[in-house]
């Protein structure tokens, strides 16, 4: 009984050395390199900077509000009447890291009286990448502004779009009608 | 009697020593002295490049790469790293119009040997679609022939053979089957490097559509080298 139990040591302290002095040897025989690579993203980052609502008619009411990313601007217009024009101007600014791309502008009515939204219309104009800081000079006689570009714009960090959305109720409405509406940017990266 | 006995004893003791005396006299020590002086297994990335290592603006433009094979979720595996798939692919790619990307590569001596044994490539303004390429250099400077075994790409050990039926890693961070981050391996396995010479190999990242703005993504490689007669390679052509 005390032999094998000497026995089973002596195998177990031999194995236990066969092991660590293997596992010495296989690591002084190898190398390991090592690449370790880290990939910062840019910024993607495009919203409405500026805006202004313009209306030629006095007795019109007109609000609006910034949406919290700054990707929509919500417009109520009231007391609109037929032959009614505004324009609706939104300069788009790149704040990101990476060029962007201007695909389009969405114009939504939420909400509207009567049946105006069968006599409402609009069209919209781009014009960029601009320089333009703010809307100060835009005049509704001025408007449409000449030399218009077309869809995509491309626009680098820094730079600048201008949108004219000009808005129109026809002559064939009739009475006074209140409109809710939405005017989104659509953006993405430029390639 | 007790004069025989007084005898006995000196003369069984001259004789004794007479024998000792003879023994030593025909013996000799001849002495082998054997000193083994053991080799190196070492190897260094000597160089690692990248294509597109000057900050914007320059006139040369990135590239748009985009796989064309995407894993599902089966295939990828948790590896304590991220998760990882690797599949059977290749990389479309195109030059864009713009320079709006970076990246850099550089090697270090981290462990104090007077070699570069790790390399390391940073990304600037990364965006999805941009394609940089990586080239690296490995020498043997020991002064025993190597093999690199393995790839291991964040905890996945990769073979030659793996890398020659699938050579697109993708990379998920967050586990969604959603990979951010793409490497094409091409191989630098199972070729023998004798000392003094050594291997080049190109390899492909690619930013992924998933991945989000201003965020950060780790790859590790590591490249296991062993000696050539180890090697899971050794005596396969």
């Amino acid at each position: 009984m005390k032999n094998s139990t000497y026995y089973a040591c002596t195998i177990l302290a031999v194995v236990l050395l066969f092991v660590v002095l293997s596992n010495v040897a296989y690591a002084m025989w190898s190398e390991t390199l090592h690449v370790n690579m880290k990939m910062s993203m840019g910024e993607f980052d495009t919203r409405i900077c500026c805006y202004r609502v313009l209306t030629c008619c006095h007795h019109c009411n007109v609000t609006s509000q910034l949406s919290d990313n700054s990707k929509a601007l919500f417009v109520s217009f009231e007391n609109l009447h037929p032959g009614w024009t505004g324009w609706v101007a939104l300069i788009i600014c790149n704040k990101g890291t990476l060029p962007a791309e201007l695909i389009g502008t969405s114009v939504t009515i939420v909400e509207a009286s009567d049946d105006i939204e069968d006599h409402f219309h609009y069209e919209i104009h781009y014009y960029g990448p601009l320089k333009i800081h703010d809307l100060k000079n835009i005049r509704c006689c001025h408007l449409p502004l000449p030399f218009n570009s077309s869809l995509p714009i491309q626009f680098d960090p820094g730079q600048k779009v201008l949108v004219l959305i000009e808005l129109h109720i026809d002559a064939l409405y009739h009475g006074e009608g209140e409109l809710d509406t939405v005017f989104t940017i659509r953006t993405s990266l430029w390639h | 009697m007790n004069l025989k006995k007084l005898l006995v004893l000196p003369i069984f003791l001259i004789l004794i020593s007479s024998i000792s005396v003879a023994l030593a006299m025909w013996s000799e020590t001849l002495k082998i002295n054997v000193t083994v002086n053991t080799g190196e297994v070492d190897a260094e990335i000597v160089r690692a490049y990248v294509d597109d290592d000057i900050p914007p603006p320059t006139i040369k433009p990135d590239y748009n790469g985009t796989p064309n094979a995407w894993p599902n979720c089966t295939n990828f595996n948790y590896t304590g790293e991220g998760w990882v798939a690797v599949i059977k692919g290749d990389i479309d790619f195109e030059e864009l119009d713009k320079d709006v990307a970076w990246a850099e590569a550089w090697t270090e001596d981290t462990d104090g040997d007077g070699d570069n044994d790790t390399a390391y490539v940073k990304i600037h303004n990364g965006y999805p679609g941009y394609m940089v390429w990586l080239s690296l250099e490995v020498d043997n400077v020991g002064t025993i022939p190597i093999f690199i075994d393995y790839y291991v790409v964040n905890g996945t050990t990769l073979t030659k053979e793996e890398i020659e039926e699938n050579n697109l890693v993708f990379l998920d961070a967050n586990g969604n089957c959603e990979p951010e981050v793409l490497i094409q391996l091409y191989n630098l396995l199972g070729e023998q490097i004798d000392p003094g010479q050594g291997r080049e190999s190109s390899w492909r990242i690619v930013v992924l559509q998933p991945a989000s703005e201003n965020s950060e993504y780790v790859i590790s490689v590591k490249l296991v080298a062993v000696q050539w007669n180890e090697s899971i390679y050794y005596g396969k052509k």
